[in-house]
């Protein structure tokens, strides 16, 4: 792809849209690391100073990090999000191998019923999943947080149809040097996804990561709680309107997903985009 | 080494508005063991469908398929102890070139536990067993001289290296049969030559049966021990390749073997012993009674520009000249007929001859192919005499 130069006031025209949208989006990230290094007296000032005129920094991520088991809360997520999205490739690769290359019959109407989960949002399915966790036990627990999310719609979708872009003959030629059909899903065919496979990767732990919805259902307990109900939970119980410690473990929450972005900026993207298969 | 019996094969696909298309009917083949057939066939007439039946990675409608004696019906691909070459080669584009080659060996010989991630090389009788498989690698990748390749990944190779690494792969495991599927349609021209003689060489020293589908005629003729060539998932005719060139059975073969294509023109039966055509009276005899109209066939060789006019000659004009070379392609018109004709001769003889210059053209009596209005070929007797050979 080449860049097209455009005339220069064009160009302005662009870049103002471009600047002033992205300083929109950055706005509350921005304020939230300004007031993460505030003084309470500060933040209530009237007038506008990003940088703090003294620096409460420490005092705030002390606080974040003792007034809450917020360590805790981080090990949480890492296991929960990591659990989740190693039991969603494991269950959807094979899906999606069968929905993509196998023939037999009501085929169709199976992958009719993958579109249609694909298009029910999470929050209709509360109450039934909170029902089947209390009938089996599963609430307040690390398995309540993970089970709804095992089987991904979105997943199977996403792999059938980049496995449907591997040729037949490669099936055919696992088949014929005696691979059997598990065996092509993860000798063959997972590997060849790899960009697909590390996008949905992506997708599930960020969305997970950040997910109050459902661990606001299903946990009570302090110690399971994942990061963002653990923030929430903070800003009542320890820190009050103490909103400087509270912005200090926002930052802490959400540093985790920014570093590994910035740290594998160029393979995410070259992942989400799907580009460099052959 | 393996002979392969089709018994009555049929294959029918529905097509997406539900009617059936008969894709293969009734076939019936037999291939000797250690042979090398080539089904031949334009694209749609079902030879791939047929080989990838052999191989089982498609169930026939009807019909049973034996190798080596026995009926491998149903069973998978992997237990029919055949191995394919396919005309994308199908290589593991995130595997080096040696874990292509030792996939089907790692498949047979390592028990599942010895190929476990992680665990596998920890498995008693791990290593044993690697071992024998690195050396089958080393020594087919030695004997297709693919040796300083084997780091690579597939995606690193030229086409014909690529190439050498499927055969490779399906020799690694001394299968039955080699079944192959167009293998070197994807090739330049002159690598194909040189890939030809390279798998006539490995069937020579093999000595395994190969079953090869090609639509290029070239690669039938010059690789086969016989070819079958199939028409609308039917076989018109098996054989040695030269008897397939010399005899066909149909017009539509006579017309698929050969370059340039044969001359296919009408002809009038006069008598017992001569056949009209294009103005001139050949002594062709044959059964049909006079005035039956009859397909002549005249090979382009088979054609030569000569000085004298006479009865066996044709009058023709020249439309143009195609030199290839040491030969050359002389397309001309004759009388009644709509289609120019072609010959082929040397380039010395066609150096008199200019577009729109009126010639002599005698035939070889004796390679002259008739067939009846089904296009079924019909016997002919020439009088020896009279073979245009003499005029050479």
């Amino acid at each position: 792809m080449s860049v097209r130069s455009l005339p220069w006031p064009a160009a302005v025209a662009r870049h103002s849209v471009l600047i002033v949208t992205a300083a929109l989006m950055l706005l509350p990230f921005v304020w939230m690391l300004s007031l993460s290094v505030k003084g309470p007296g500060e933040m209530f000032r009237s007038g506008f100073a990003l940088l703090p005129a003294h620096f409460h920094g420490l005092d705030n991520y002390r606080a974040a990090l003792t007034a809450a088991p917020l360590p805790r809360f981080l090990l949480n997520g890492v296991l929960v999000c990591g659990s989740i999205a190693i039991l969603q490739l494991l269950l959807c690769a094979p899906c999606a191998y069968a929905l993509a290359k196998l023939q037999f019959k009501g085929r169709g109407a199976l992958f009719a019923l993958v579109l249609l989960g694909l298009i029910i949002p999470q929050q209709v399915l509360a109450l039934p999943l909170f029902f089947i966790g209390y009938r089996l036990g599963l609430l307040d627990s690390y398995v309540g947080l993970i089970f709804p999310f095992v089987i991904s719609p979105f997943g199977i979708f996403l792999l059938r149809q980049f496995f449907r872009g591997i040729p037949d003959d490669i099936v055919h030629a696992a088949r014929l040097d005696g691979v059997s059909e598990l065996g092509i899903v993860w000798r063959i065919m997972a590997p060849m996804a790899q960009p697909a496979i590390i996008a949905f990767l992506i997708f599930s732990v960020v969305s997970h990561w950040n997910d109050l919805f459902w661990p606001l259902i299903a946990v009570r307990s302090e110690s399971l709680m994942p990061p963002a109900l653990g923030i929430v939970t903070f800003r009542d119980a320890e820190a009050g309107t103490d909103y400087g410690p509270l912005m200090a473990g926002a930052v802490l929450v959400v540093a985790p997903l920014v570093l590994a972005f910035l740290l594998a900026q160029r393979r995410f993207i070259e992942s989400l985009t799907l580009g460099g298969v052959k | 080494m393996a002979s392969i019996a089709l018994d009555r094969i049929a294959k029918v696909f529905t097509r997406p508005d539900g009617s059936p298309t008969r894709v293969l009917d009734e076939l019936t083949l037999q291939v000797a063991a250690g042979e090398f057939l080539t089904l031949l066939g334009p694209s749609g007439c079902g030879k791939s469908t047929l080989i990838r039946i052999i191989a089982g990675l498609e169930p026939q409608s009807a019909g049973s398929v034996s190798i080596g004696g026995q009926c491998v019906d149903g069973r998978h691909p992997r237990q029919r102890d055949v191995a394919m070459v396919f005309q994308s080669y199908a290589l593991y584009p995130h595997m080096t070139v040696e874990a292509n080659l030792a996939l089907p060996l790692v498949m047979r010989r390592l028990t599942a536990l010895q190929r476990a991630p992680w665990i596998g090389r920890w498995m008693p009788g791990y290593r044993r067993v690697r071992e024998t498989i690195d050396r089958d690698v080393r020594e087919v990748a030695g004997a297709l001289e693919l040796t300083h390749l084997l780091e690579r990944k597939p995606g690193q190779l030229s086409g014909g290296q690529r190439q050498r690494v499927a055969l490779a792969r399906a020799m690694v495991r001394q299968p039955s049969v080699f079944l192959m599927d167009e293998p070197l349609s994807n090739l330049d021209a002159k690598l194909r030559t040189q890939m030809r003689a390279e798998i006539t060489a490995l069937h020579r020293r093999l000595r395994t049966t190969f079953v090869y589908v090609t639509h290029d005629q070239t690669e039938a003729m010059t690789m086969s021990d016989r070819v079958a060539v199939m028409f609308d998932g039917r076989i018109e005719q098996i054989g040695p390749p030269t008897e397939l060139y010399a005899r066909p059975a149909t017009r539509r073969v006579a017309e698929f073997i050969g370059t340039p294509q044969i001359n296919s023109i009408d002809g009038i039966v006069r008598s017992a012993s001569t056949i009209e055509v294009a103005g001139a009276v050949l002594p062709i005899g044959t059964c049909l009674p006079t005035g039956s109209v009859v397909t002549v066939g005249l090979r382009p060789e088979s054609l030569t520009p000569v000085e004298r006019a006479g009865a066996t000659v044709l009058l023709g004009r020249v439309q143009r000249i195609e030199h290839m070379g040491a030969d050359s392609y002389v397309y001309f018109h004759v009388l009644g007929q709509a289609r120019a004709l072609v010959l082929r001769t040397s380039a010395a003889r066609a150096a008199g001859l200019q577009p729109e210059m009126v010639f002599h053209v005698a035939t070889s009596l004796d390679q002259v192919l008739l067939f009846d209005s089904q296009g079924r070929a019909i016997d002919s007797v020439v009088p020896q005499i009279a073979s245009v050979r003499s005029f050479r």
